[in-house]
């Protein structure tokens, strides 16, 4: 090869780009982030019914269960049904798995460490996380199957209840940094965190958020006790794999949504790097919805859905009219 | 407010739970003691046998056969009457053989680690019903652990002290 070739390759391995599509918030982040909470959900879900979890794979506390288990899942052997969709359904667990990393790549991890900077970068986020119902969807529909069609019509009526007010709860965060640009929303946070200028809006958006995610109790497109496995039920072996790896980055991306909305996103004293304090951040969220689904039942779809038309959307408007008071009469909030 | 106390109570429920001691006994490291007349594996004394075949006639799943034994087998005194055969494989341990025997010949023992490789293993003559029961040698030895309950820690196991060591 000639010299031309190896300094191009050493270009690319030195540039910003690259490292962060392999590392933060690319494919290591990814798998490690995968790994880890996996194995950190099963563990504290069993601490808290009192049982050990995962114990004897990798000697300390089960650390290498998650990795066995994908192992496992690589060598089995996957059955696709009959009357399936075959083209659809062996295509739609890669792009499950692979759609919700385009919201990582708006979500700021410093000043400068954003893969796509952009001025519309809470829009392309939204934009990622409304594709994840129409994947699910369709990937119903393509096995054939009466509790995958359920499960994906139930994906529908969930969307439709918790992402509007979603998009309401943050459009409070927008009128309050004047922009939709991740970093400008995080920058405007350095005085005081946007849960503390409108908790009420955080409290609607972590809600539909765990909805958005379809994470306990708002699981309800995937109700093992009453729909085998939801949408996912015909999938075995790997592709069950993607599909659980797309649910667990969609997971990632909706927590780091919410450090980079209300919780100040790469901000914190400087001891510490801005990436060590969106990732602690992080962390602490992610214990928190593990605790939720430890502590919470699942609820039905007629609650879940009186829970978004009447509780969340209300009052993510309430929030929006507050937030417009508060601009209007106390301008000094936002430090202008 | 209540309904903010309603709900936040679950999860700090959750989280001290976290904190508790686990419930599970690690089976093949750690056993509970069981207790001497716990419906395990059935014991049989043959002196007291006089084979009436009530053991026989009451039991739901056919597992008791009066099959005749022969002083080879190990019983000098006893000479030529039937006694009871054991299938492992049909008992459901109901005890109804126990409860039912007019002479107490028959007893439930603490014994329940009773699995085999063969099937037929799990037939007990009733020389091999005699004897007294014992661990199988194929586990490794467990740690014996007790089951409480206290109010304070909930339910749960802690080690068992020397002296109940017996088994
Ligand atoms: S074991 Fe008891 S019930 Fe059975 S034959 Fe002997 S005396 Fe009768
Ligand atoms: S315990 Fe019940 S099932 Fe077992 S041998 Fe006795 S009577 Fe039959």
């Amino acid at each position: 090869m000639s010299p031309d070739l190896w300094s191009l390759i050493w270009d690319i391995l030195q540039s910003k780009l690259f490292l962060e599509l392999v590392f933060i918030p690319g494919i290591a982040f990814i798998a490690l982030f995968t790994v880890i909470v996996v194995w950190a959900e099963r563990k504290i879900l069993a601490r808290v019914m009192m049982r050990y979890g995962p114990l004897h794979v990798g000697k300390v506390a089960g650390i290498l269960q998650t990795i066995a288990d994908t192992l496992k899942l690589l060598f089995k052997e996957f059955i696709p049904p009959r009357r399936a969709h075959k083209a659809a359904y062996y295509l739609t667990p890669v792009f499950v798995a692979s759609v919700p990393t385009l919201a990582l790549t708006a979500i700021p991890f410093s000043k400068d460490w954003v893969v796509f900077p952009s001025d519309l970068g809470l829009l392309i986020a939204f934009a990622v996380f409304a594709l994840s119902p129409l994947l699910a969807m369709i990937t119903g529909w393509a096995c054939n199957n009466r509790y995958t069609v359920i499960g994906s019509l139930r994906v529908i009526f969930q969307d439709v209840a918790a992402e509007i007010p979603l998009l309401l709860s943050a459009l409070g965060v927008v009128m309050l940094s004047g922009s939709f640009n991740l970093v400008n929303i995080v920058e405007s946070q350095r005085r005081l965190w946007f849960a503390f200028l409108q908790p009420l809006g955080a409290l609607v958006f972590f809600i539909a958020l765990i909805g958005e995610i379809e994470r306990v109790p708002f699981d309800i497109p995937t109700a093992e006790q009453e729909l085998v496995f939801g949408w996912k039920t015909e999938y075995g072996g790997i592709l069950f794999g993607l599909l659980m790896f797309g649910e667990y980055i969609t997971f990632a991306a909706g927590t780091l949504l919410f450090v980079t909305l209300y919780l100040g996103g790469y901000l914190g004293p400087s001891f510490l790097p801005p990436m060590a304090w969106i990732l602690i951040k992080m962390g602490i969220l992610v214990f928190l919805l593990i605790l939720i689904r430890g502590a919470y039942p699942r609820l039905r779809i007629d609650q879940l859905l009186s829970i978004g038309w009447k509780w969340l959307i209300p009052l993510a408007i309430l929030n929006v009219l507050v937030t417009m008071d508060l601009i209007y009469f106390y301008p000094w909030i936002l430090g202008g | 407010m209540s309904v903010v106390v309603r709900t936040l109570k679950p999860l700090c429920l959750a989280f001290t739970h976290m904190f508790r001691r686990v419930f599970t006994i690690k089976y093949p490291f750690q056993a509970p003691v069981i207790e001497d007349d716990y419906r395990g594996r059935i014991q049989f004394f043959p002196e007291r046998c006089i084979s009436c075949g009530i053991c026989e006639s009451v039991c739901p799943t056919a597992a008791i056969k009066l099959v005749e034994v022969k002083e080879l087998e190990g019983f000098s005194e006893v000479k030529k009457f039937k006694k009871p055969q054991l299938d492992f494989g049909r008992c459901c341990f109901c005890n109804f053989c126990v409860d039912y025997c007019p002479s107490e010949a028959l007893k439930s023992t603490w014994l329940v680690e009773l699995a085999e490789y063969e099937k037929s293993k799990l037939t007990y003559t009733p020389y091999k019903l005699s004897k007294q029961p014992e661990r199988p040698k194929l586990l490794p030895k467990p740690k014996l652990v007790k089951l409480e309950i206290s109010k304070v820690r909930g339910a749960g196991h802690a080690p068992l002290k020397k002296e109940r060591g017996k088994k």
